[in-house]
């Protein structure tokens, strides 16, 4: 029993050491990870995705790529930094990322594949050896613009490139989506329409959105894509609202509301009762003076 | 009605004028009792003057329990201040006889605790340099301006109702009272109104009395049915009950009621008026109490066994807390030796004696104080939403220094009012005793105007 | 006390230019050229002797030149209260809080406390440790003030302290609030706080205006309570907590616009959608309160409940 017990205890102890390593946020990355292979080729496309999923999932923590808000104190790292990227490639951040560890949960069911995916080619593509293919559009060059058709409440999305020689040629395929300006954001209304091979696209303008009393609204199109086709923008401002119908509710006359707006139940019922007491009190506070005259 | 009291002896006017306005003039051991009263007054302004400077973070009040011992006194203020109507008015009224010599001992009480219950809720007060704001943006929705107006009025009614039946004992007091200081009699010829004993006189303080009378039922029943609303009108498990009106109404007629058998025991031995409060009256005094205890008992049980039966959750915490938690020591010692055992004990005729009636309605008082506490101070501690993240003292109370010398500075101001009272004015009507003894008006005026040679 | 009140009621809503130049240029701290009138720059103002102090961005606290502000500093105190007691017209403030995403990083506790001057232990935003009945799981529950439709607060309250305005929010004005402490018993949220003793700092803020919105500089002897920071939704900013949370906990906006904006990824969604994608709930809807604030169940969270290194609610039942 006693030379059994001896390598039972070193053992527990030898995995003890190994626990309190990986709370310490040692990252166990197997070596398979390394050579993962790439279900697809990162496109911007992608990158794109990837980067709204980002956004949604991972920001909180990490911050954006490069910017350094990611939050220290849980050791949670700047995925943009030239170290991080050099120490993790695509299959070991795919990894690290599924399985999480410490205060990184894990994604394993959080995201599907191809989410997880479009994330991981997002963070790579900071590291500046990594190979995005696809078509990257200058930003610049891209310029965005709509019409409206009053009577059917519709919004015609026009995209155009313009090329080295300044001259301005639709842009074919491009998504676009559509926003109403909220007071603290924009707000993304429908779907996102894809322009046609004349650069066009047709958006059916919903009939519920609030605006203002008169019914205003601001609206937005935007290219879906913005890593790909730029953050040009085109805003105008349309009655194409529901009217905002509001009725201030402290001007009724309620428990709740102010002293000039007490019910009138309350008000009738307490100044008539109050009002009939403190008048007998007076009566008779009166009356103790007539006393005087009731003695002669 | 017609209660027969024992004439046996006809007492004369000149005793009765003599036995009443003697102890107006015996100062014996009067300057200690208020040298005594007035230490504690002071006591209490200094801790409130430290509690203004340093706010009421000298309390052990905090964000939870947010009200203490000064509304739990408040309570047991406007409590006690209700007996006077129920003695003076509701028995007044419907022709009880053995009152008479209570009556204005009742109205003392009423006088002094309501005064006082006002005061406290200024104690309370964290911006009592505001207190003007009620006025100039008084909310009539909210129940602290209904009970500010009904406190008021209360007062109003309760002084009126002392200074009516007093007008015709003047006379007596101006003849009788001539060796004493100048402004006592200034205050005696203000409060005669001309008062000269004529038959329509009396017709007119007898008819104004009844219409006080009966204008202070409804008013008192207001008092303490709002300030049990208080309470009432809020969410909070312990305090959202639809039976807090009458649960307090009678428990306050209990606390009164006790009080009352105190200061009858107190003024007959201190004041030597064995003659006029006899063991007679302390036995009516008493059956009366026990009555006014039991219907208290019925509220008490429907107040705890209706929502023990239930034990909704938070009912439940709130609950065990008085049954065997941490309130469980003063729960069960206030509800056996505050109200059970008194009732049992004041069932015997030989309980009903003065010694013992003055042992039993302390124990009733002492009760119905730590009652209004248990009703004020669990339910805080039990809020919907846990209490978490805050130091540890936020989640207990038990009252500050400060808070205990500020409210016994309540209680000896109220007490300081009854004293100055009974020294002014006699503690029962001289007319009306005399009137009860046969004696006319024509010999009480012959009286007052030989005394005046 | 008085005279603040009817100086406010003289000054109504003329003045609101006046006073946009002055928290722009003044309150933001921003050294700008102010409009006509007061000529020069920020530096210009320290120049003087006497000097005031307005709080600046982050509750910091500015010096400025009295002479400078002495008048306007009046006015806009006095429109203050005024905007304050009436809320901006068309909007209905709303909040969202995510119980899924809470991990108890206590941030909007934090900037809560820094921006409402307040004590470590006074909450306008509190995080608590929830579970239902039986074997549910515990999670976190930031709780704010829920600026009820119908407040059992405001309904007590006698000199019209606290109210509710037209945009929803439930403020509290310590310059008339009496300490009776009433709303405090009537809240079944334990939304409100007091100051038992000085507040903190109470030297440094000692000659900061007072603003409705901001309950800054708190006072001694009277009730204090979120505000959804009303003075920052007047510049079209979202609340102290909402954007100091990291984990995207909070969503905030307008129901008018059916519209929330989260805090921490800033992303945009339909107000009612949310609710009903989620499953929303709000808090003692037993009560007849009607909160303006709104709970997503605890389900799909991002970090497993752990407080004190406990994955288990220890009850904290005081009975």
């Amino acid at each position: 029993m006693k030379h059994i017990l001896k390598p039972r205890k070193t053992t527990f102890i030898f995995i003890l050491l190994i626990l309190s390593f990986s709370v310490n946020a040692q990252w166990n990355i197997p070596d398979y990870a390394k050579n993962t292979k790439l279900p697809t080729e990162p496109t911007y496309k992608l990158t794109e995705t990837g980067k709204q999923l980002f956004i949604k999932n991972c920001i909180q923590c990490h911050g954006l790529p490069g910017e350094g808000k990611n939050n220290t104190a849980i050791n949670a790292p700047d995925l943009g930094t030239a170290d991080y990227q050099s120490k993790h490639n695509a299959g070991q951040f795919y990894y690290q990322f599924n399985e999480g560890m410490g205060f990184m949960p894990s994604f394993k069911d959080k995201l599907n594949k191809d989410d997880k995916w479009s994330i991981t080619f997002y963070v790579k593509s900071f590291d500046k050896g990594f190979k995005i293919t696809g078509e990257k559009i200058k930003a610049e060059n891209c310029v965005i613009d709509f019409k409206t058709e009053d009577s059917a409440r519709t919004l015609i999305a026009t995209a155009n490139i313009i090329d080295k020689n300044g001259i301005s040629k639709p842009a074919e395929g491009v998504e676009i989506n559509f926003f109403v300006k909220r007071i603290f954001g924009n707000l993304p209304i429908g779907e996102t329409v894809i322009t046609d091979q004349n650069g066009t696209a047709v958006f059916k303008f919903p009939d519920n959105i609030p605006g203002d009393e008169n019914g205003k609204i601001k609206i937005i199109a935007k290219f879906k894509d913005s890593d790909a086709y730029g953050t040009a923008m085109k805003s105008a401002e349309l009655n194409w609202g529901t009217h905002l119908h509001f009725v201030n509710p402290v001007l009724e006359r309620t428990l709740w509301g102010p002293n000039n707006r007490v019910p009138l139940w309350l008000l009738l019922s307490f100044l008539i009762v109050t009002g009939s007491v403190w008048l007998t009190i007076f009566y008779v506070v009166f009356q103790i003076t007539q006393i005087k005259k009731a003695g002669k | 009605m017609s209660e027969v009291i024992h004439k046996d002896n006809k007492k004369s006017l000149s005793k009765i004028v003599d036995d009443l306005t003697k102890p107006l003039k015996r100062h014996y051991g009067f300057t200690p009792w208020i040298l005594f009263l007035t230490a504690i007054m002071a006591l209490g302004i200094w801790a409130y003057i430290i509690q203004i400077r340093d706010g009421l973070g000298v309390t052990a009040m905090r964000d939870y329990v947010s009200w203490g011992l000064y509304i739990a006194s408040f309570i047991f203020f406007i409590a006690t201040a209700l007996i006077g109507m129920l003695i003076s008015a509701v028995l007044g009224l419907i022709g009880i006889k053995w009152i008479t010599p209570i009556a204005r001992i009742a109205e003392m009480i009423a006088i002094g605790f309501a005064m006082w219950a006002g005061l406290i809720i200024i104690f309370d007060m964290g911006r009592p340099d505001r207190v003007l704001n009620i006025f100039l943006h008084g909310r009539i929705q909210s129940p602290i301006v209904w009970d500010i107006t009904v406190v008021t009025t209360y007062v109003a009614i309760s002084l009126i109702l002392y200074l009516l039946p007093l007008i015709p004992d003047i006379p007596f007091l101006k003849k009788t009272m001539t060796d004493q200081p100048k402004w006592k009699q200034k205050i005696y010829a203000v409060l005669s109104f001309g008062f000269k004993g004529h038959t329509e006189q009396y017709k007119l303080i007898k008819r104004l009395t009844r219409i006080m009378a009966i204008l202070i039922i409804p008013v008192a029943l207001a008092i303490h049915t709002v300030t049990s609303w208080l309470f009432a009108l809020t969410l909070r498990v312990g305090w959202d009950s639809t039976i807090f009106g009458p649960y307090y109404v009678t428990g306050a007629f209990v606390t009164g009621g006790a009080a009352v058998l105190i200061a009858m025991f107190i003024f007959s031995r201190d004041f030597r008026l064995k003659e006029y409060i006899t063991d007679f009256h302390f036995d009516k005094m008493g059956k009366l109490l026990v009555l006014l205890m039991l219907v208290y008992l019925y509220f008490n049980i429907n107040e705890y066994l209706v929502p023990a039966y239930k034990m909704k959750t938070l009912d439940e915490h709130h609950l065990f807390g008085l049954f065997t938690g941490k309130f469980a020591l003063m729960f069960w010692t206030v509800q056996l030796g505050g109200l059970i055992i008194p009732i049992i004990l004041m069932l015997f005729k030989k309980m009903r004696r003065p010694t013992p009636s003055l042992i039993i309605g302390i124990a009733v008082v002492t009760g119905a104080f730590f009652k209004r506490y248990l009703i004020t101070i669990p339910t805080l501690l039990h809020p919907h939403l846990p209490i978490q993240n805050v130091p540890a003292e936020f989640s207990t109370y038990w009252p500050t220094a400060f808070e205990w010398s500020i409210t016994m500075m309540a209680v000896a101001g109220a007490v300081l009012i009854i004293t100055i009272l009974a020294k002014l004015f006699p503690i029962m009507p001289i007319w009306e005793i005399a009137h009860e003894e046969g004696i006319t008006n024509e010999e009480i005026n012959k009286f007052v105007e030989e005394k005046n040679n | 006390m008085k005279s603040k009140n009817t100086h406010a009621e003289k000054n109504n809503k003329k003045s609101t230019s006046r006073r946009n130049f002055l928290k722009k240029g003044l309150l933001a701290g921003a050294g700008t050229v102010l409009g006509a009138g007061v000529v020069g720059s920020f530096d210009a103002f320290a120049e003087g002797g006497d000097s005031i102090k307005v709080l600046g961005p982050d509750g910091k606290i500015l010096t400025v030149d009295k002479s400078h502000l002495k008048e306007i500093g009046a006015r806009t105190e006095a429109q203050m209260q005024t905007e304050g007691r009436t809320g901006i017209p068309g909007r209905r403030w709303i909040k969202v809080i995510d119980l899924g995403k809470c991990r108890n990083a206590r941030m909007c506790v934090a900037a809560c406390q820094h921006a409402h001057q307040l004590k470590p232990e006074q909450y306008h935003v509190n995080v608590l440790r929830m579970d239902r009945e039986g074997e549910t799981a515990p999670f976190f529950m930031p709780k704010p003030c829920q600026h009820c439709d119908d407040p059992p607060c405001t309904k007590v309250c006698p000199v019209d302290a606290t109210f509710k305005r037209q945009d929803g929010l439930v403020l509290i004005d310590n310059e008339r609030c009496i300490g009776c402490r009433f709303c405090i018993a009537a809240c079944p949220y334990s939304a409100r706080i007091f100051n038992w003793t000085e507040p903190r700092d109470a030297e440094k803020y000692k000659d900061v205006e007072y603003d409705v919105e901001l309950n800054v500089p708190q006072k001694k002897g009277t009730v204090s309570k979120c505000l959804f920071s009303a003075d920052l939704l007047r510049e079209e900013k979202m609340p102290y907590c909402v954007t100091a949370c990291p984990n995207g906990v909070y969503w905030f906006g307008d129901e008018n616009e059916n519209a929330v904006t989260n805090g921490t990824t800033k992303e945009t969604v339909n107000f009612k959608k949310l609710l009903k994608d989620n499953a929303a709930y709000v808090l003692l809807p037993e009560l007849g309160t009607k909160p303006r604030v709104y709970y997503l169940p605890e389900k799909n969270r991002l970090f497993p409940y752990k407080y004190n290194g406990s994955t288990e609610l220890k009850k904290e039942h005081n009975s």
